[in-house]
């Protein structure tokens, strides 16, 4: 199992019944992005209704976890417990195929000079160590 | 056709500024002598006041009006969010209430004494915003908040950081004309340079000081106004809220990629302007909440100053800075300079402004903005005018 980048701050309680599928789909590696059944929107993070057309039949779309930096920092100072894990960076991937839908992450394997908004990206699998999974992405 | 309010603002009073963590005064004992500064500025007997109005507030009007000896409380209300996104939808929450006859004599109050609350996070952990889809990846403060808006910026425009630099040192130069500031030393490019990074783009000096202390701000209707000490600031007109999706949008970074690298207040702008019947060219000075350097510049082009992308050549212009520069912005010095209580001090500056008396006075000023923190929904403006 590799180190984690950042440790991973919830335990289940934080999950709700909006959330849980998503992490659900994490445990087996699979990149989900919640999706309305009855308009196609995509939104992230997950919402108990469709922001489209307020339907609340929504669903986890796959998709491939590619796509590209929209945006990013490198965070040297705190917050909190992270001190200690800085220089960390945190990015926006905007994720292809759904429609503009941007996830907040973390690039893994990247010397903070080297992230460029619009580099492209691919998503990677961490295990924290209460045997959550989170995405992260790697330059691809 | 504009519809501008019958309210003024008449009374400002501020207790001393502190530095971080040292005021000795509780909340309570801030509040009380920032309420009786203003109404002595004014010449309102404080137990006139029967409303009172705010954001960000911790302490309740059932403590202070018993203090006060306040004979009646006819109206109350708070404005949802934190920071200061707040400030001016709360002068507008005032002027409702006294154009719809609820309260004569509305009090708008807030100190701030920080014990351990942090915006670049020093001292405190996750904020409250913190969710599974964002804090397991580091991001909760606003500075790193701000800062992945600004990157984008930069992107885009090829904004520099010696642009928030020139920001930086044009509210110090203000700063240090003013004899209240809690920052009392020059700074040079090569300081903002060479100042350790928080969160990139943002050095230390992109972000905003800690501060403790107390302000009050009375607002009343122009008719009463006419009998009263000072010269009414009056309240022009008001603007609250923004975007529907932006209220994900700090937390999620997930705004629409054409307004994304914005400060969120373009639609708030729209509405103020509409209801003043005033353009940008019509601003004379200009107080923009100021968390963020980035974030100012970003305001610049909300309301018009200059071109979408056209922020960092507006500052590096000189256009920002008093006193020959086109719209002098934060001329108290600001939150970065000045002191940081939430943006009460920008609607104190901003009534100085009118009033003809701030330490960086822009010759015959007859109108000025002024700006609520960009934050998550509801944020605010409002532009004050002399009578």
């Amino acid at each position: 199992v590799a180190p984690q980048y950042l440790p991973f701050p919830f335990d289940e309680s934080a999950f709700d019944h909006v959330s849980t599928g998503f992490f659900e789909a994490c445990q087996r590696h699979e990149f989900t992005v919640q999706r309305c059944k009855d308009c196609g929107n995509f939104q992230h993070p997950p919402r108990a209704v469709c922001t489209s057309c307020h339907s609340f039949d929504l669903e986890w779309a796959g998709v491939s976890g590619r796509g590209t930096v929209f945006t990013y920092t490198v965070v040297h100072h705190g917050p909190g417990m992270l001190s200690e894990y800085v220089p960390f960076n945190i990015v926006s991937v905007e994720l292809e195929g759904t429609n503009g839908t941007r996830v907040v992450s973390n690039l893994i394997d990247v010397a903070p000079d080297q992230i460029k908004i619009d580099m492209p990206v691919e998503v990677t699998w961490e295990e924290a160590i209460n045997g959550t999974v989170v995405p992260r992405f790697r330059a691809s | 056709m504009s519809d501008r309010t019958k309210a003024a603002i008449v009374g400002i009073g501020t207790t001393d500024y502190y530095r971080h963590g040292s005021a000795t005064k509780t909340n309570q004992g801030l509040l009380c002598e920032a309420i009786l500064t203003a109404c002595a500025d004014a010449g309102i007997d404080p137990t006139e006041i029967d409303g009172f109005t705010g954001y960000s507030e911790q302490v309740p009007p059932s403590t202070i009006a018993p203090s006060l000896g306040v004979k009646e409380l006819r109206y109350s209300g708070f404005v949802w969010g934190g920071g200061g996104g707040g400030s001016c939808a709360a002068i507008g929450n005032a002027v409702a209430a006294i154009e719809a006859g609820y309260a004569n004599v509305v009090v708008l109050y807030h100190a701030v004494r920080r014990v351990e609350a942090s915006r670049v996070g020093g001292a405190g952990g996750l904020t409250a915003t913190a969710s599974p889809f964002t804090a397991p990846y580091g991001l909760g403060t606003p500075v790193q908040q701000f800062a992945m808006i600004v990157r984008r910026h930069m992107h885009l425009y090829g904004t520099t950081s010696e642009d928030f630099g020139r920001l930086a040192i044009s509210q110090r130069n203000h700063a240090l004309r003013n004899p209240r500031s809690v920052m009392k030393s020059e700074l040079t490019l090569e300081d903002y340079l060479s100042s350790r990074m928080i969160a990139d783009p943002f050095r230390l000096f992109d972000c905003c000081q800690e501060n403790d202390g107390g302000a009050a701000i009375i607002v009343t209707s122009l008719e009463r106004a006419r009998d009263l000490r000072q010269a009414p600031a009056e309240i022009l007109g008001v603007s609250m809220g923004g975007w529907g999706a932006w209220g994900y949008m700090l937390s999620d970074q997930n705004a629409p990629a054409d307004y994304y690298a914005t400060a969120g207040h373009r639609l708030i702008a729209k509405n103020l302007y509409e209801r003043t019947g005033l353009a940008a060219d019509d601003i004379d000075v200009a107080q923009l909440y100021d968390h963020f350097t980035g974030m100012v510049l970003l305001q610049m082009e909300d309301y018009g100053f200059c071109e979408p992308g056209g922020s960092g050549a507006f500052v590096a212009a000189g256009e920002a800075s008093w006193p020959n520069g086109r719209i002098p912005v934060n001329t108290s010095g600001g939150n970065l300079s000045e002191v940081n209580l939430h943006g009460t001090t920008h609607l104190i500056e901003g009534v100085k402004q009118i009033r003809g008396t701030s330490t960086s006075q822009v010759e015959n000023a007859q109108v000025c903005l002024v700006t609520g923190g960009p934050s998550p929904i509801p944020s605010s403006s409002m532009i004050l005018g002399r009578s």
